[in-house]
């Protein structure tokens, strides 16, 4: 299958370059993912018990709405490794 | 000394060095984490920017969510800095009306000073009578009325511990160089033209010792020192609470000498607190004289005690000390920080009342008072910003202080309660300097060296 197939985006004319461009991404993306899942289990920047009344509330909304970008940014890159993946195996 | 079960102190207060904006500990530490956090984001995006530039699978449907992610811990970072200066700006607003009010206050109250002498000298039975029928009017249970006052004052320690009586006394401290020109004919009105680098502190306290001295109080004299005990001990400070327990009493100057192959000799100078709060001298330099002496920045006896042990401890004008002080012994600790010639290159002080000594750049450590300890605001306010200051109300809340025991903010157990909060602190404001002040002993037994340490006691003579 020629590679413009598969990246979608490019026009690459070999699969050797082709491969090596998906492998290069995907060394550069793979700490980005490691990263995200660690601040995932990290406890919340805000934590404390000093937090009181409306500063907590405001605390836990933040925390929930840093959770919830966290954890978007976090499935876009691993959908997007998992289908680099998928092509370098290909691409093999 | 009284040992607190159960810490009944507030949040840490931080101000970190260079600067002049108040956070708690929790939402500076919250803030460095926020920043670390952005930071980490920020060189995530750097990552996949340059994967998206190589070509390959585009990016873009990776960017925004790591983008929002980034942008929201910057903006709560940014909410957070906004409110501590907001709220520092604030109080010091707030502090700097009720200073140039209390200085005015003063002033017309020294000028009427001459008209009471006057009405005092011209009417003394009338006033004799009145002044003596009130301290009459006093109960005696047996050991006199000045005990029962004294018991009085020391059954209700919340009038004396408070933020609001530290700031009354903070103001009076500032005030009293206004009520003397007040009384010499200055008009109230001009009074906020005789502003000072120090708000007037160190010249009220030469106007206290020169009326003291009047009364034969505050007599300076010469001090003779003498080492008393040299012993090793196995390590170097670790922590706030390690340094404040080093800090001796009775025998008022502790000097551990650091010294190892190859490693420059150190010098770590711990000075005790006041031993006693008499204003006639005796043989006790650690006394009020020296405070008030200290606070006008003259040369009390306990700050030459002080030098002289560390001349004879061997410490020469370029070797690096590092000076801890609880009370009055962090006053001292502060002006020989102060000294050019000393090399002080770190410094912690728990209660000192030092707020109107400059420090030189170059000195790391920390200031350590509690909001409700009236004796550091007997310098006034904070003026220097060299170290950083940490505050915390020692009694926070509905916390009433103990009973029977003399400004209970300022004991010994109060400031290690505080120590200890130190010790568990998050900031990196806090932290930082935390591990300068350890790293100054740091490896001297483990490179085969050792510590030596010289205790010290010193008299007044003359």
């Amino acid at each position: 299958m020629p590679a413009t197939l598969l990246t979608g985006v490019t026009s690459l004319a070999d699969t050797p370059s082709l491969r090596a461009t998906l492998e290069q991404q995907f060394a550069l993306l793979k700490p980005v993912l490691d990263h995200l899942r660690h601040a995932a289990l990290e406890p919340s920047p805000m934590l404390s018990e000093d937090w009181r009344g409306p500063a907590a509330e405001s605390a836990a909304i933040f925390t929930r709405e840093l959770q919830t970008k966290i954890g978007a940014a976090e499935s876009v890159i691993d959908d997007t490794l998992r289908s680099l993946s998928a092509q370098i195996a290909y691409l093999l | 000394m009284t040992a607190l079960d159960d810490d009944p102190g507030g949040p840490l207060l931080v101000t970190p060095a260079g600067t002049t904006v108040v956070w708690t500990d929790a939402i500076l530490a919250s803030a460095d984490r926020l920043g670390a956090l952005q930071v980490a984001l920020h060189l995530d995006l750097r990552r996949v920017n340059a994967a998206d530039h190589l070509g390959g699978v585009s990016m873009h449907s990776v960017i925004p969510p790591l983008e929002q992610a980034r942008a929201l811990c910057a903006d709560a970072a940014d909410k957070m800095r906004l409110v501590a200066e907001q709220y520092s700006s604030a109080e010091q607003l707030n502090e700097d009306l009720q200073r140039q009010l209390a200085a005015m206050m003063a002033t017309a109250l020294g000028e009427v000073l001459p008209l009471f002498a006057a009405l005092v000298i011209l009417n003394p039975l009338p006033l004799g009578v009145l002044a003596v029928g009130g301290w009459l009017a006093l109960p005696d249970d047996g050991e006199g009325r000045l005990a029962t006052l004294r018991d009085w004052m020391l059954a209700h320690p919340q009038l004396v511990t408070s933020p609001e009586f530290v700031r009354f006394v903070s103001l009076l401290a500032t005030s009293i160089d206004d009520g003397a020109r007040g009384a010499t004919g200055v008009p109230f009105w001009l009074s906020p033209l005789f502003s000072s680098d120090d708000n007037g502190v160190a010249s009220g306290a030469l106007t206290v010792a020169t009326l003291g001295g009047v009364f034969g109080m505050f007599h300076e004299s010469d001090v003779v020192v003498e080492r008393v005990r040299l012993e090793t001990p196995a390590s170097a400070p670790t922590g706030a609470r390690d340094l404040l327990d080093r800090v001796p009493e009775v025998n008022q100057v502790r000097i551990e000498t650091y010294e190892a192959p190859g490693m420059p000799t150190r010098y770590a100078v711990y000075i005790g607190p006041t031993e006693t709060f008499s204003p006639f001298a005796t043989t006790e330099p650690w006394d009020m004289t020296s405070n008030v002496y200290g606070v006008a920045g003259l040369s009390p006896g306990s700050l030459r005690a002080v030098e002289d042990a560390m001349v004879d401890a061997g410490i020469r004008s370029g070797d690096e000390v590092q000076v801890v002080g609880f009370s009055q012994g962090g006053l001292i600790a502060t002006m020989v920080a102060a000294s050019p010639d000393w090399n002080v290159v770190g410094a912690a002080t728990y209660g000192a009342p030092a707020g109107n000594i400059s420090l030189p750049d170059g000195v790391a450590g920390i200031a350590v008072r509690n909001t409700d300890d009236f004796i550091p605001a007997l310098a006034g306010p904070q003026l220097d910003h060299h170290l950083v200051q940490i505050e915390r109300e020692a009694f926070a809340g509905d916390t009433a202080p103990p009973t029977g025991i003399a400004a209970p903010a300022h004991q010994r157990f109060s400031y290690e309660a505080t120590a200890d909060a130190i010790d568990e602190a998050q900031s990196q404001a806090i932290r930082s300097q935390l591990s300068e002040l350890e790293r100054f002993g740091d490896g001297y037994v483990e490179n085969g060296g050792s510590i030596t340490v010289s205790t010290y006691h010193a008299v007044r003579v003359n």
